[in-house]
């Protein structure tokens, strides 16, 4: 971790409609930890990630990455998306996908050079799915199609990662794979920020935590957000106990 | 004599290639973007646009027409794409709807047109139907303009128009432009109906744009091996129709290739399904 913050939300506020889901959120996120974004269904959890990488635009808030305005400081980052954004019977191969994280480093009308295909060979090993470069993407267990789109993101080379729901529905390999390359991200000084519903899971991988329920509940290193009157605040009653229970 | 029946068979033979070539590339991303229908709905909604046309300015040249179907073709897309966006209403209702309103009022204005005495309105109805037997070199040199801008477009965006397809959201991310690469392919998506509406009609030009890609989405593993497969299927099957059109008296060309092309294709998914069977 260093003490620059990474990341910098002041006064965030986002509507659907006229609802707010996001309202007066601010924070900041130090450089090279990995921060989950934690709360309850509906706690604006996955808005919070999507205004920052500017999939939705906010009513109000200054958003800074990497100590540029959120515009410009975007370039520094690499996006998972969630699964279901995604045409999975799209005619594409595993290595294909992988090279449109190389698309933003040389422009959409530049070749593909040596060094393009030697990171998408890397980010492939990193994930463990160099065996089905050639493999469409439909033809994949979901875990694969993860991994593959985790290897996208490394393909990107960018110093901040945010992942939507990462987690979600992964079998034990594909979650141990993650959770490793997430680590040995972080190690290199990478900022990860990923939404994520497992609370009893938390502590394990993450060193900071953003609690949201609309507004911010909590935010900090991980021991001191998942307290429980914290907690008690964003769901309505004490959540923490075995894994897995926290669904909620 | 000879000279010149091979040169009046060798135009529309050479148009409908250019047709059938560019139908199946453009129709590859519309197929890979869900949106089929949508050519449907242009290929209907440009008939206002041609009958318009011909009101306007009293001329029955294919340039002046195909210009106002492009206007019209536009219009719906434009349409299409602010209902589905400011509205909660589905996809399906919204494309039904315009097809039917454009629709109603180029037949309107068509019915208005042949009760006028002017010698030239005849060319109208081919646009229903399509009559590729009476395509001039005038009009293969408008295809050959309309496909040289839509190859070289369709080639610079390529890329881009990929990730666009597969993974909006992620587009967005990278800062690409994704509104000026839809845009950019509505344009070729209307420019390529519009330019094939003389030769196959309005009636039932999306068909040449989805069965070739249909049938090349079965063989293929890549967008880029489908759009060549489609174009390549887009183009024999014109040639085929319209050699058949030919032959039969009073066929028109439109159903001709069609039924060429959906019968290919069906074919080729049948023998999918069997040779899936057998293993």
């Amino acid at each position: 971790m260093n003490n620059t913050p990474a990341i910098t939300v002041q006064h965030l506020t986002v509507l659907y409609g006229a609802t707010p889901v996001l309202d007066d959120i601010s924070v900041a996120i130090p450089g090279g930890v990995i921060c989950a974004i934690i709360g309850p269904n509906g706690a604006g959890k996955s808005t919070f990630m999507n205004a920052l990488v500017g999939l939705v635009k906010p009513l109000s808030g200054v958003i800074t990455i990497g100590g540029l305005p959120a515009p410009q400081g975007r370039s520094q980052v690499a996006y998972v998306p969630q699964r279901s954004s995604v045409d999975w019977h799209f005619p594409i191969s595993v290595y294909d996908v992988v090279m449109m994280g190389r698309y933003p480093a040389h422009g959409f009308w530049g070749r593909v050079t040596k060094k393009d295909h030697r990171i998408v060979k890397e980010a492939l090993q990193m994930v463990g799915m160099l065996p089905y470069a050639q493999a469409l993407i439909g033809e994949l267990s979901g875990g694969q199609q993860q991994r593959v789109f985790l290897a996208r993101a490394l393909a990107q080379e960018r110093p901040i990662l945010m992942l939507d729901e990462p987690y979600t529905g992964l079998d034990a390999v594909t979650e141990s794979i993650y959770t490793t390359v997430l680590q040995a991200l972080r190690t290199q000084g990478c900022t990860i920020l990923l939404v994520h519903h497992d609370l009893a899971a938390v502590a394990s991988y993450a060193d900071w935590a953003i609690l949201l329920r609309t507004k911010l509940i909590a935010s900090g290193p991980c021991g001191q957000v998942t307290t429980e009157p914290h907690l008690i605040d964003a769901y309505g009653r004490p959540v923490l106990g075995a894994r897995g229970m926290a669904n909620v | 004599m000879c000279d010149y029946t091979l040169y009046a068979a060798l135009i529309p033979a050479l148009g409908i290639l250019i047709i059938g070539l560019m139908a199946g590339f453009v129709g590859t991303f519309a197929f890979l973007k869900k949106q089929t229908m949508l050519g449907d709905t242009i290929a209907h909604a440009a008939l206002p646009g041609i009958c318009g046309a011909f009101l306007f300015t009293n001329n029955g040249s294919s340039m002046v027409l195909i210009f106002g179907g492009f206007i019209a073709g536009l219009c719906a897309v434009a349409l299409v794409t602010i209902l589905q966006h400011y509205t909660h209403i589905g996809s399906d209702a919204i494309l039904g709807t315009i097809l039917s309103v454009f629709f109603g009022l180029g037949l309107v204005l068509l019915t208005h047109i042949q009760k006028l005495p002017i010698a030239a309105q005849a060319v109208l109805n081919k646009f229903l139907f399509g009559s590729a037997a009476t395509l001039l070199y005038e009009d293969l040199l408008l295809l050959t303009i309309v496909g040289c801008i839509v190859c070289v477009t369709l080639f610079c965006i390529w890329h881009p128009l990929v990730i666009v397809l597969f993974d909006q959201r992620y587009a967005h991310t990278i800062g690409m432009p994704v509104w000026v690469i839809l845009t950019l392919f509505y344009i070729l998506l209307v420019l390529v109906i519009v330019a094939g509406l003389y030769a196959v009609g309005v009636v039932l030009m999306s068909s040449l744009l989805v069965a070739p890609a249909v049938a090349a989405r079965a063989l293929t593993r890549s967008v880029q091996h489908m759009a060549f497969c489609a174009a390549a299927w887009g183009a024999c099957a014109g040639m085929l129709g319209m050699l058949w059109s030919l032959s039969a008296a009073h066929l028109p060309t439109g159903p001709a290739i069609v039924i060429v092309a959906t019968g290919g294709t069906l074919l080729v998914l049948a023998a999918g399904l069997a040779r899936r069977s057998v293993a």
